[in-house]
Parts: C-alpha cells; structure tokens; sequence
C-alpha cells in the first residue's frame, strides 16, 4: 500500500510494517490534466491563463506496487505505457509565507 | 422465485440547470410527479428512503410534501446514493414490514468538475493538493490502458458521445438534446487523455422519484407494473483499480462492477443474453465501452465493432443508454442511478415515444458506478 496505512485492505490485518518503495518503475498507464484543479484543494498554479498542462500516471515499481503520481512529461507523444521512470522531487508552488511547496514525480529515464 | 417488488410509479424532474429552482425543490416535484402516475397520494406512503449529496438532507422534504409521521431514513452513499435507496426500498418491501413506499434522489452540483472532499474520502490533504484529487483523471487513466490491452480506438469513444447526444435530442427529460458529430466530439478540447470535453459528462441537477409495492398489490395502482428481479450494491475488493487510489495491488481484481453484476444475475436467475436494453454509468465515453464487459453483455475489446456497427444503437442489436446516459443528461449524482431505472420503466411500459427501444423490450438492466469504488446493478422485467 501506498501511503503507509495501519491496517492492511487485503488481510484485514493491523500488524504493518514501513518499508522504503523502489525508485524506479514502468509507466502502468497515464492521463494528462488538462485544465486546472480547483484550488482549494489544488495549490499549483490554478490560473485558467497561465496554467500548464500536467502528467498524472501510475508508476508500477517491480514486486511492490503501483503508485500515482504527477509526471513531468505532459505530452501525449512522448508518453508510453510500460516505458521506465524514475522518482523525482518538482516545486509545486508557495504558502502563504512564500516558501516553496514540493512534491514527488515521475520522471522518463533517458 | 415469485416477483416480490413492483414499480407503480414514476417521476422525474427536468434534468440541467435550473436557476433559481433548489435540487430539493426538484426532488419534491420528482415526488408529485410519481405519486400521480401511480395514482397515489402522500399520505399512502409507509416508508420512504432518499438522498442527495449536495442538496440538503432529504428527510426536511416532508414539510413540503406533508408531516405524515412516515419512515424517512437518509440515505449518503456517494455515487450509488439513488441505487442504494432503491436497493433499500426494495428490501423494506420484501423483509415483509412495508406494502408501499418510495425511492427518491435529487442533487444540485457548482459548474465545474467534482470538487473532491479528501478528508471525506479518507485521503490525505497532499493528494488535493498536488493536483491528484480529480476523478477525470481515473477514467482517462483507465481508458488509457484499456485501450492499450484491448485496442479500442478513438473514434469507438466518439461514436458513444455522438450516440449519447442523439439519444438525448429525443428525450425531454435530458440536459443536453443538440446532436454532436463524431468529429466535433475528436476536435473538442481535451480535458484528460484521451478524452475530450464531449466524452465526459457534466455535474448537473435534477430529481427522479420511483414508488414501489408489493408485487401481489401491485395492480391496485398501475396496469403496467414493472418488477424488480434484482437490486445488488457492490464496493470493491482489494487488487481493483478504482477512482481516487494513491496506489493500487499488482495483483488484479476485476472491481465492483463485475461483483455486482454476477450478484444480479443469479438473484434474477437469468444471464445477460436476456437483457433486451441496458443503462450503463457512462461518466465518460469510455467508461461506457469498459462497462458493457464488465456486465458481461461482450468480450473485452468487442466493443471496438460492436460500436462500430452500430448494435449499441436504440435500434441495434443491444440498446445501451436509451435516454442519453450522463453524458446527455449530465450526473445529479444522487438522482443518477435512479433515472436509469426510470428510463428502463419508460422503455419496458412502451412509453419512450421517440428514442422507443423497437420490438417490445421484456428484460433492461441498470448499472451505476462510482467514487470510491462502488457499483450498483438492477434487473427489472415486465
């Protein structure tokens, strides 16, 4: 399961341990977000004038499991499933002292 | 197994934008108009189950319609709302405790896409925050693989569209009634990968309202009753790839579709060879093709000819969304499931006018399905 969780969904179990998840994976399927998340929640960049286009996929990490995330690669042409990523750390946006808010993606491996 | 439950009657109202008009307003005129197809007053009503998710609490309708003391139990239950009033109506009348009662579902959405509530969905603040809280996302998501496995093309989702705004220029009740070519569908701007605008469907408002009694009394209202063989609610299991995951299993469930629909089947004791027409969730284009084989009507990846043949047409071989599913009629989501019904009453009564389904349909199917993984089926027959 991903994130960390205290009872497991397919034992029904409560006895769970952390474990650190691969860094690289294949594209299990994608999408690309097309217009702007409403914000809130959403605390990228939500102007319907200047907002960009973004990745959002399903990265299988081998023996483990799949987990969604944004991508970094937004163009449909350049986007295949099965093909190798790698786990990435991308700005996001600012609070609202201006600091600058990250998250975790999924980067094509050249 | 002897019928236990009948439809007597049914009402709608309008589905789309009504300024000015409140969604519980909308589920009180629902209501009306049901209690005058079945010929029945308020006061007849025993027990009434309904629900909206963002119109109010539907038990307060009673000081519109009359403080008769009746049972009114709220029912929440995300997509499967409608089906799931209806699921438990149905069961109120066959446990033996109620001869008579009603279904009801009405909602009233802001424009936009489903502003997902985290925290009530049981996900983290990070996930609306970064920009994964969509459920277009999923259904482009899925589509995108389904369409890698089992090469349905992109012309197959327009033609569904194009399909669905067909259907709904015949139907009064619909939000959307203006036909859309295929290649307007294809050129409209592309929301999530790989569906555009037009292959998804719209929140929007609206009421349906469903009375239902005892099989044996059933003639006492209607001289068409219609019959519930099966009412079915299925969540999902683990290994499924369902709306709003932050991960999924590597191992595969074929999710709560395929549950519910086996269920259904067997409780009616029929197959889906038997099913005349079928109302399928079509929140998108896709969604409309993956489900006609997790009900089991095809193999996956049939749909890619049987679509392109046109045997999902009112007058093909296998009828599915008669009315103009969601994506014509837009997805009060408390009302959803329950137009579905409604318009299988209409199809199965004769009474469709226009987009009428041709040689006297005896068996039509419902599906509804939704966040955070949950289907619910039903059977009716003459």
């Amino acid at each position: 399961m991903f994130p960390v969780q205290s009872g497991c969904p397919k034992c029904t179990g409560t006895e769970t341990e952390t474990v650190e998840l691969s860094r690289r994976g294949r594209l299990w399927t994608w999408t690309v977000q097309g217009f702007p998340p409403k914000a809130p929640p959403y605390v990228g960049n939500a102007d319907p004038k200047t907002f960009e286009a973004f990745g959002v996929g399903y990265v299988e990490l081998p023996g483990e499991v799949k987990v969604e995330a944004r991508l970094t690669e937004a163009d449909p042409e350049k986007l295949t499933i099965g093909m190798e990523m790698e786990l990435v750390i991308v700005p996001l946006g600012l609070d609202e002292n201006g600091n600058e808010i990250v998250t975790f993606a999924f980067a094509p491996v050249d | 197994m002897a019928d236990e439950v009948a439809i007597v009657g049914i009402g709608m109202h309008e589905f789309g934008r009504h300024e000015g008009v409140t969604g519980m307003e909308q589920g009180v005129i629902s209501v009306r108009r049901a209690l005058a197809d079945a010929g029945v007053s308020w006061e007849d009503m025993q027990f009434a189950f309904g629900g909206s998710q963002a119109a109010g609490a539907a038990d307060t309708m009673v000081s519109h319609l009359g403080l008769t003391g009746l049972q009114f139990i709220n029912v929440a239950n995300g997509c499967a709302t409608g089906g799931s009033a209806l699921f438990s109506a149905y069961n109120t009348i066959r446990s033996g405790v109620f001869d008579l009662g009603i279904a009801i579902g009405f909602d009233k959405h802001e424009r936009g896409a489903f502003r997902v509530n985290t925290k009530a969905s049981g996900l983290g603040d990070w996930y609306g925050a970064s920009g994964l809280a969509l459920t277009t996302q999923f259904f482009g998501m899925k589509i995108n693989r389904y369409m890698h496995e089992y090469g349905i093309s992109n012309s197959t989702l327009a033609k569904v569209s194009e399909k669905a705004f067909r259907n709904g220029a015949m139907n009064p009740m619909a939000w959307r009634r203006k036909p859309i070519s295929e290649q307007e569908v294809l050129d409209a701007a592309m929301l999530s990968y790989p569906l555009t605008q037009y292959m998804f469907c719209s929140p929007g408002e609206g009421g349906v309202a469903l009375i239902l009694a005892r099989a044996d009394k059933a003639k006492e209202y209607t001289d068409t009753p219609i019959y519930l063989k099966a009412a079915v609610v299925r969540s999902r299991r683990f290994g499924s790839f369902e709306v709003l995951a932050p991960s999924i299993a590597l191992e595969h469930n074929a999710g709560p579709t395929v549950d519910a629909s086996k269920a259904a089947f067997e409780m009616a004791g029929i197959g889906p060879e038997d099913i005349d027409l079928a109302q399928l969730q079509d929140t998108e284009s896709g969604a409309e093709v993956m489900h006609m084989a997790e009900n089991g009507f095809c193999e996956h990846g049939e749909q890619e000819d049987m679509i392109q043949r046109g045997d999902t047409e009112i007058g093909g071989r296998f009828p599915v969304n008669t009315d103009g599913g969601c994506l014509a009629n837009g997805e009060p989501i408390g009302a959803s499931g329950l137009r579905q019904v409604y318009e299988n009453v209409l199809q199965l009564r004769g009474q469709a006018g226009a987009r009428q389904v041709p040689n006297d349909p005896q068996v039509a199917y419902t599906h509804v399905y939704g966040a955070p993984g949950i289907s619910g089926v039903t059977i009716l027959s003459r």
